[in-house]
């Protein structure tokens, strides 16, 4: 690089009195220093491919979100659908459980990731609860009675935990679980709200930890390729 | 042939000269100027008809889910061909109230707002789909179940009332449509 400079400094300074030798080094050295440029750009590219490549297919082997600190299950005692209380430690002691954050007039999110996950817990013959746990926590539990969380949950899957608790209960259990907490839109004329909540659904392996959450929008294929592994103990990284 | 050198030769000795040389120069810059200045014109005139225009609406792919519940969502893209509307009421006698959400939450976050307008841009198009703005359908009588149908009539500020038949689908699919 340093002599191909050097070249095109000399042909550029004797310029003038012998104007057929010298263009012809300018020219050596201007190639010398194209072919270089050429060189470095190649290099820069083939790092850059494989770096993006690589940075592109570690996340893409699972259909969720790996987390990059993994989280411990919540210790939170709050009520069931029959109205007893729930340790969710203990009652999921070794078992896969999935939570979720949500209330059933949710009128989009709430229903299609719960179908969504019933489907695919239909199609790996899972439907008896055997081996996972989905456990769903009402963010507004002024309106989600017990019995209205049982009834709901029923129309998805008569195995999914529906759980309740005073307010303060269950932001306890949002700050617990690591998701923003949720807020009551205000209400419309009709005395109607929404709530607004986060959508994920966070994944404990049986050892309690999880490495990964999935975020709205996960596919019934998605759910089938990463159930099984989950269940196997395989760690998402 | 014979007039033309003398011409030049002539401008080329007083004053006269000096005018005869720039008349060319001018006449072309006057011409580009006009030019323009009609190309604006028109393409404002295209525009602005654009944009003041009626709306040409056409509603695509409408569908609703399937509700396990008293609530569920409706989903549909107006498509916009003339100078844009609003959205600003929709009722469905499948429900005792239809009410416009958008979700103003971050990624992951569902944050509903109920607003009294969606925008369909001139020319642009409004798309509802699951997890970003939707029609939330509240008071659902009769559970709507896939398979079914449903009337939804769509008010729109410059359009009027529009009214789309609309299938139910199942939730699941709906996944399928949310944005990765």
């Amino acid at each position: 690089m340093g002599s191909a400079g050097t070249d095109v400094q000399s042909a550029e300074d004797s310029a003038g009195p012998t104007p057929g030798d010298d263009p012809e080094q300018a020219i050596a050295g201007n190639r010398r220093l194209l072919i270089a440029f050429a060189a470095i750009g190649v290099v820069v590219l083939v790092v850059g491919l494989v770096v993006g490549t690589r940075s592109r297919t570690a996340p893409s082997d699972w259909a969720g979100t790996v987390l990059e600190r993994p989280q411990e299950k919540p210790d939170l005692v709050l009520t069931d659908t029959s109205g007893r209380p729930y340790d969710l430690r203990a009652e999921t002691e070794g078992v896969m459980t999935l939570l979720m954050f949500g209330y059933t007039n949710c009128p989009d999110f709430c229903p299609i990731s719960l179908s969504t996950l019933s489907a695919a817990m239909e199609d790996l013959d899972l439907t008896t609860g055997r081996g996972l746990r989905m456990v769903f926590v009402t963010v507004d539990p002024a309106r989600d009675t017990p019995e209205a969380l049982r009834s709901y949950l029923d129309r998805f899957n008569v195995d999914f935990v529906g759980l309740t608790g005073t307010p303060e209960q269950v932001a306890a259990a949002q700050r617990a679980a690591g998701v923003p907490p949720a807020a009551d839109d205000p209400p419309g004329e009709d005395g109607d709200y929404t709530v607004g909540h986060a959508t994920q659904m966070i994944a404990y392996q049986a050892d309690g930890t999880a490495r990964i959450v999935y975020p709205f929008g996960t596919r019934r294929t998605d759910w089938n390729r990463d159930l099984p592994r989950l269940l196997e103990g395989e760690r998402p990284t | 042939m014979s007039a033309a050198p003398p011409a030049v030769g002539s401008s080329a000795t007083g004053p006269v000269p000096v005018r005869a040389d720039r008349t060319p120069r001018r006449r072309r810059v006057v011409a580009a100027v006009v030019g323009s200045a009609v190309v604006a014109l028109v393409a404002g005139w295209v525009l602005a008809r654009g944009t003041a225009g009626p709306p040409a609406l056409t509603v695509e792919r409408p569908q609703a889910g399937a509700s396990p519940g008293p609530v569920a969502a409706a989903y549909l893209t107006v498509v916009d061909n003339g100078g844009g509307d609003r959205l600003v009421g929709a009722a469905s006698p499948a429900a005792e109230r239809v009410t416009l959400h958008e979700n103003t939450g971050p990624r992951g976050v569902s944050l509903m707002e109920r607003v009294d307008t969606l925008e369909v841009p001139a020319g642009g198009r409004l798309e509802l789909r699951p997890g970003g703005s939707h029609l939330m359908l509240e008071g659902v009588g009769a559970p709507l179940r896939e398979g079914g149908r449903i009337e939804l009539t769509l008010r729109f500020e410059r359009s009027g009332p529009r009214t789309v038949d609309v299938p139910v689908v199942g939730l699941t699919e709906l996944a399928e449509e949310v944005p990765r």
